[in-house]
């Protein structure tokens, strides 16, 4: 059995595994739901992941220990990741293999050969990794910091990314398998032209995104220099055909001195050498090796100088600070803004868990920062954020948005003092809400408040309607003869009242039916009342107008989501009030 | 096309054997969910009631079980949660069961888990409803330990309250049943009860209640049975409270003494069929305070005096007769 | 164009000396990342941002001193304060050789000193004069204000004042700015405090008008140490009299100046006119916090009783409502 055919088992395998997690990521009891499917296991692999969140935070969180597990075997063995399990990579092998069928061989021994080029990678690698760690050098208050910002290239976030916030809801909309309803997430057309443009690339160079951007491949080229088995020639006496480099992933030129650090150990230099002289041995090529990419000085000082200079460029708006934006709602046990940003990958699983599809990707609105990172948007949704569901600080793989317990979300047991976790609170525009703007009885937000007791209270008016006043031409118990016409039933919804004025005194009855010159009410009017001089008849409504109690709200967004004024919400959730930062409080806890 | 050596084809085959124990341990992470860090919130609980053998034949279960724990308790009972939180209360599971024929009759079946049978024979007793009707759960043994209303059954059984309420009238049969099973599945409480040495005559059985804490608006003062006597026109409470040895009913009588007397109360002498006993007057009302062996005993809030003393001997004479 | 990469000839044969330096190496690459693996490791990921064990500013009381007022009357602010800082025994008493001084003056707004919404710069040059005068090394000059900081230190006259008598002025910085809880403090939180501002100081003035405040009904020498508070401090006025006490308990200073020459009795703290001023001519200085308030307090036509924060704090223990038990030294200025 060829090694080569046991890589495409072992690539088929990671992908087949990584689809699998993906189609798994969401709550539920049966088989091919969450259950313990360790759906984070390929970022969890992921060394970039693990080196950016400790350059930022100087910690690994849990499962993060596996990417010593993958740098090990990196370093004894070389860029094992890329070639074997990466299922990015395998996605680009295969798009690759489909553009190269119809090339020559002598085609395909030029677009696979090296390219000087091909050291960007390693420059977008130190890039990434200068701006996680560049707060250390210099701090200009709040504005310079490091941030995070490997989960824009990464490939294992993107992938991921890219697969459960585009294909899988694309390929769901006509199966309807993986959920109840369309998912929808804000931007996927950006997060899908990155994916596909890097796909589509390989069409004119095979593993395009692998040899000339991709960062990890680099932290992998970079911790495999060493390995102890390397890809090479087993002897001096090569007929120079080149023939090796025609099938080369890496276009790391076995047939010259061969570039360790670009090698995916794809090992179709095997299969391809007619010679028979490549190997995999614990000796270096005997044509040669080149073991460190072509760096230059120069080229790497403007690099991390850019990146220093970068993280202060984004923050300079202020959104850490005063200039914080209220329409960014993070998820529940999201971390204070700065310390969010230090953690999150963009990975998008929070949005992919979440069982009302209220977690989104921010768009470019929330600036370069906050592309793809998880914002509550809940319009898009099915709902609101489920008060009893703490699913997406559970997947989180970098605790960016912390595990939190139920209790710890609710405000019970040992946290009883601190109150609900709250992500904000919800504001009534009085300018678009139906009962406090235009008299029209609507209570919704009030009946679907999941707090309790309810955040949102009533205050409950009866102001006359438009064109209000009633002839009335003679009333009778409980029913009064009109003498000018209304439209029938037009009065009998409930919530529309009779209401007699006269010396001074007022007195209201609900209308219980209306014909077009009389209107019925629950109960006649007292004597005294009817027998006033100067009464004056008018139809009142009924209006519950809905207040909130800031102290209650949790900013979950049910209301939000329920308000039936379908554009810009009557209530709408505000970052105020959100636990996570004191900064953005709206009273004072007593 | 080139051939494999014999070592390229023992590493692969190792590598896809590696594959095949990745996949087995996804596999078994997948199929072993972890126990969720908190098993708390209203949800589906793992633990059925056991009352599917119990159910009479025409009623079935409908809709989830609901279970609730000392921090979600007070989203099913609002108000009250307090006196199951102050009882040792562990937990509650909700169950719903509808006839068969008719979906609109059903009844739902509260279970209160109790730290112990004391907890739950209290918080029994602390909320009896008024217009109640005693119930013989037959074979229960501790069959004063239940009562109906019109629609609903309430009763203690070790270590469990139960409530079943229906939402139809018509059901009360189906509910006497299913009550009378799912006591027999609840261990009975071997020995002397304490009721009996609540002396008989005149006694109300129905009025015995389990007081766990702060009991007379004495803090500290835990675990006092009380039961109301109509003595000649006169309503008396007698309290019996067991404790660990007469020095403990001891110092507790001699503490509720001094209770009484920093709370408006002044010492109206001591009965001399009852030595230790003595008689307070605190405002309009007698109480007799006594112990006996491990017994703290005694009358409360007696409007006249003589009914309570008479009451609080023939209560300690009971004791008496157990003690010796 | 440098390469930083070297290329290697082939070497015949396998070199098993190179094999062993990359297992060396390679080893080595595998240890270092078990070892950050090992150290670093974190299972349960960050808490809710745990708060802050509550901090300490240092406390400028002089030891020996005990509490005293003086309350001097008529003659202008300068002779005034030299009057009442002699009545307790002189600037000597409170600053020695070598003291660096912080001055907390209020410089919340944009206003020009005829106004009074600020601490008199007149007043600031002469304290800074007495503070040299007794030994101080240093005097600065502080304040966060609402307006600008820039802007109020010049047009209120304090940035120049000070300047010409040789005080610094610290402008407030986010550097200069930490998260502080401050003890037994219920609203004082992981809040911005501008605790930069106490590098190296070991003595403090608190100098500010008298001034009808809307929402607290005075604005005197505890609500003058708002200043020391930064962030979104103004949603503390949903609690004002509890805050003003929690300062008071968290800002021990040497001395409080009070400066009721005028003193705003209406449209407070702005003014914004001098029909709001009313000519007091009262100057009092104090150890005691409360105790100045409490007489302060007389001069907008209010006692201690009426403003809860000063019954708050005495009751907090910060110092004496009833200022009249200090004994009060009575300075009359012809």
């Amino acid at each position: 059995m060829r090694i080569t055919i046991v890589r495409r088992i072992n690539q088929a395998f990671f992908l087949a595994l990584f689809l699998w997690f993906c189609l798994c990521a969401t709550l539920g009891e049966s088989f091919w739901r969450l259950r313990g499917w360790p759906v984070n296991w390929f970022l969890q692999l992921d060394p970039l992941v693990a080196l950016g969140s400790i350059a930022t935070t100087r910690t690994l969180y849990a499962g993060l220990l596996w990417a010593v597990v993958t740098v090990a075997i990196t370093a004894l063995l070389g860029r094992f990741f890329c070639g074997w399990v990466c299922p990015f990579g395998a996605l680009h092998h295969l798009v690759g293999w489909i553009g190269s069928r119809a090339r020559s061989v002598r085609e395909r021994i030029e677009v696979n050969r090296y390219r000087g080029a091909q050291r960007s990678k390693y420059y977008v690698l130190l890039f990434l990794l200068v701006a996680a760690v560049g707060g250390y050098f210099f701090k200009l208050d709040s504005v310079a910091s490091s941030s995070l910002l490997t989960g824009f290239l990464d490939p294992i976030p993107l992938v991921y990314r890219s697969v459960n916030l585009l294909l899988l809801p694309l390929a769901d909309s006509s199966l309807r398998m993986v959920s109840a309803s369309q998912r929808h997430y804000d931007g996927a057309w950006l997060s899908g032209a990155l994916f596909l443009g890097a796909l589509l690339l390989n069409l004119a160079i095979p593993r395009f995104y692998c040899r000339f951007v991709c960062p990890l491949g680099a932290l992998f080229g970079l911790l495999g220099r060493y390995a102890l088995w390397r890809p090479g020639k087993k002897s001096g006496k090569c007929s120079q055909c080149g023939l090796c480099n025609s099938r080369c992933e890496g276009a790391c030129d076995p047939a010259g001195a061969i570039r360790i650090s670009e090698c995916v150990l794809c090992m179709n230099c095997l299969d391809t050498c007619c010679d028979n002289l490549m190997g995999y041995n614990p000796f270096r090529s005997l044509c040669g090796e080149t073991l460190a990419p072509d760096l230059s000085k120069r080229e790497f000082v403007t690099t991390a100088i850019c990146a220093m200079a970068a993280v202060p460029m984004l923050r300079l708006d202020g959104r850490l600070g005063k200039n914080y934006d209220p329409a960014l709602i993070r998820p529940p046990g999201a971390l204070s803004e700065p310390d969010f940003l230090d953690r999150c990958i963009r990975c998008g699983q929070c949005a992919r868990v979440c069982p009302t599809n209220v977690i989104q990707p921010a768009t470019i609105k929330e600036g370069i920062e906050g592309l793809w990172t998880p914002a509550l948007n809940m319009r898009a949704g099915t709902s609101g954020c489920q008060k009893e569901c703490t699913a997406c600080g559970k997947l989180c793989p970098t605790a960016a948005i912390r595990p939190l317990s139920l209790d710890e979300k609710l405000g019970l047991g040992s946290f009883r003092g601190d109150g609900p976790l709250r992500i904000g609170t919800a504001f009534v525009d009085r300018g678009r809400c139906l009962p406090w703007a235009m008299d029209k009885p609507c209570i919704v937000c009030q009946e679907n408040c999941p707090v309790s007791p309810k955040a949102i209270f009533v205050k409950e008016s009866f102001p006359e309607v438009r064109d209000g006043r009633l002839a009335v031409a003679s009333l009778s118990g409980t029913t009064a003869c009109l003498s000018a016409p209304v439209k029938a039933h037009r009065l009998d919804t409930g919530d529309f009242f009779i209401a007699l004025q006269a010396g001074g005194v007022a007195d209201r009855r609900r209308i219980v039916s209306n014909s077009g010159d009389s209107i019925t009410f629950e109960s006649g009017f007292s004597p005294e009342l009817r027998a006033s001089a100067g009464q004056k008849f008018t139809v009142q409504i009924r209006l519950q107008a809905p207040v909130v109690d800031p102290k209650r709200c949790t900013g979950c967004g049910v209301c939000e989501h329920e308000c039936p004024v379908s554009g810009r919400r009557a209530i709408r959730v505000s970052a105020e009030g959100e636990s996570r930062s004191r900064k953005h409080s709206l009273l004072l806890r007593a | 096309m080139r051939r494999a050596g014999v070592l390229e084809t023992c590493i692969g085959v190792f590598l896809l054997t590696l594959l095949a124990v990745i996949a087995g341990g996804v596999y078994w992470y997948g199929a072993n969910p972890p126990k969720s860090a908190s098993g708390r919130g209203p949800g589906v609980s793992g633990v059925p009631l056991g009352v599917a053998a119990n159910l009479p034949a025409d009623l079935a279960p409908f809709g989830r079980e609901e279970t609730f724990d000392p921090g979600t308790l007070s989203d099913k009972i609002d108000g009250k949660a307090d006196l199951y939180l102050s009882t040792g209360f562990v937990e509650l599971t909700v169950r719903r069961f509808a006839k068969k024929t008719d979906a609109k009759s059903w009844i739902e079946l509260s279970v209160y888990q109790m730290r112990d049978s004391a907890g739950a024979f209290s918080v029994y007793s602390l909320q009896k409803r008024k217009d109640s009707k005693p119930l013989n759960l037959a074979s229960s043994g501790g069959g004063d330990s239940a009562y109906r209303t019109a629609d609903a059954i309430f009763f203690a059984a070790g270590p469990k309250y139960f409530e079943i309420t229906s939402s139809a009238p018509g059901l009360m049969g189906d509910m006497k049943i299913l009550a009378i099973n799912l006591v027999k599945g609840q261990p009975r409480s071997g020995g002397l009860t304490i009721e009996s040495f609540f002396p008989h005559k005149f006694l109300d059985r129905s009025t015995i209640s389990l007081h766990m804490k702060d009991v007379f608006s004495m803090s500290g003062l835990d675990r006092v049975y009380t039961a109301v006597y109509t003595d000649r026109g006169c309503q008396v409470t007698a309290f019996i409270s067991r404790r660990k040895s007469p020095k403990e009913a001891e110092d507790i009588a001699a503490a509720y003494g001094k209770f009484l007397l920093e709370n408006g109360g002044v010492a109206a002498g001591e009965m001399i069929d009852a030595p230790g006993a003595k008689i307070y007057k605190v405002f309009d009302t007698y109480e007799v305070v006594m112990h006996r062996g491990a017994f703290f005993a005694g009358a409360h809030e007696v409007d006249k005096l003589e009914s309570a003393k008479d009451v609080a001997l023939r209560v300690y004479r009971k004791i008496s007769e157990v003690v010796r | 164009m440098k390469k930083m990469g070297k290329e290697r000839p082939g070497q015949p044969g396998m070199d098993r000396r190179d094999f062993l330096i990359r297992l060396a190496k390679a080893g080595a690459t595998v240890g270092v990342a078990a070892g950050v693996g090992y150290f670093l490791h974190d299972p349960f990921g960050p808490r809710a941002s745990a708060e802050k064990p509550p901090g300490v500013l240092p406390d400028f009381i002089v030891p020996g001193v005990g509490k005293k007022i003086a309350i001097a009357t008529g003659g202008g602010r300068i002779k005034a304060i030299d009057g009442a800082i002699e009545a307790l025994g002189g600037m000597g008493s409170f600053i020695k050789k070598g003291d660096r001084v912080l001055m907390k003056v209020n410089c919340a707004f944009a206003s020009p000193p005829s106004l009074c919404a600020t601490t008199s710069p007149e007043l600031v040059a002469e304290v800074t004069r007495l503070c040299f005068r007794a030994g101080a090394a240093s005097v600065a000059v502080t304040d966060n204000p609402i307006n600008d900081p820039e802007s109020c230190f010049s047009l209120s006259g304090i940035g120049e004042a000070a300047r010409s008598s040789g005080a610094e002025l610290i402008l407030p910085r986010e550097s200069l700015f930490t998260e502080f809880t401050a003890p037994g403090s219920s609203l004082i939180r992981d809040w911005p405090v501008f605790t930069g501002a106490f590098t190296g100081v070991t003595k403090l003035i608190g100098i500010c008008p008298v001034k009808d405040h809307h929402r607290s009904g005075a604005s005197m020498a505890m609500k003058n140490w708002y200043g020391f508070i930064g962030g979104r401090r103004n949603i503390f006025h949903q609690n004002i009299h509890t805050f003003i006490k929690d300062l008071a308990l968290m800002i021990k200073p040497t001395l409080v100046i009070l400066d009721g020459t005028f003193t705003m009795v209406s449209n407070g703290p702005t003014g914004g006119s001098l029909s709001d001023l009313k000519k007091t001519e009262t100057m009092i200085a104090s150890t005691d916090q409360v105790a100045a308030d409490s007489a302060g307090a007389r001069l907008l036509g209010k006692t201690a009783k009426d403003l809860p924060f000063i019954m708050q704090a005495e009751r907090a223990g910060v110092g004496t409502a009833d200022f009249e038990s200090l004994k009060p030294y009575r300075v009359s200025i012809g």
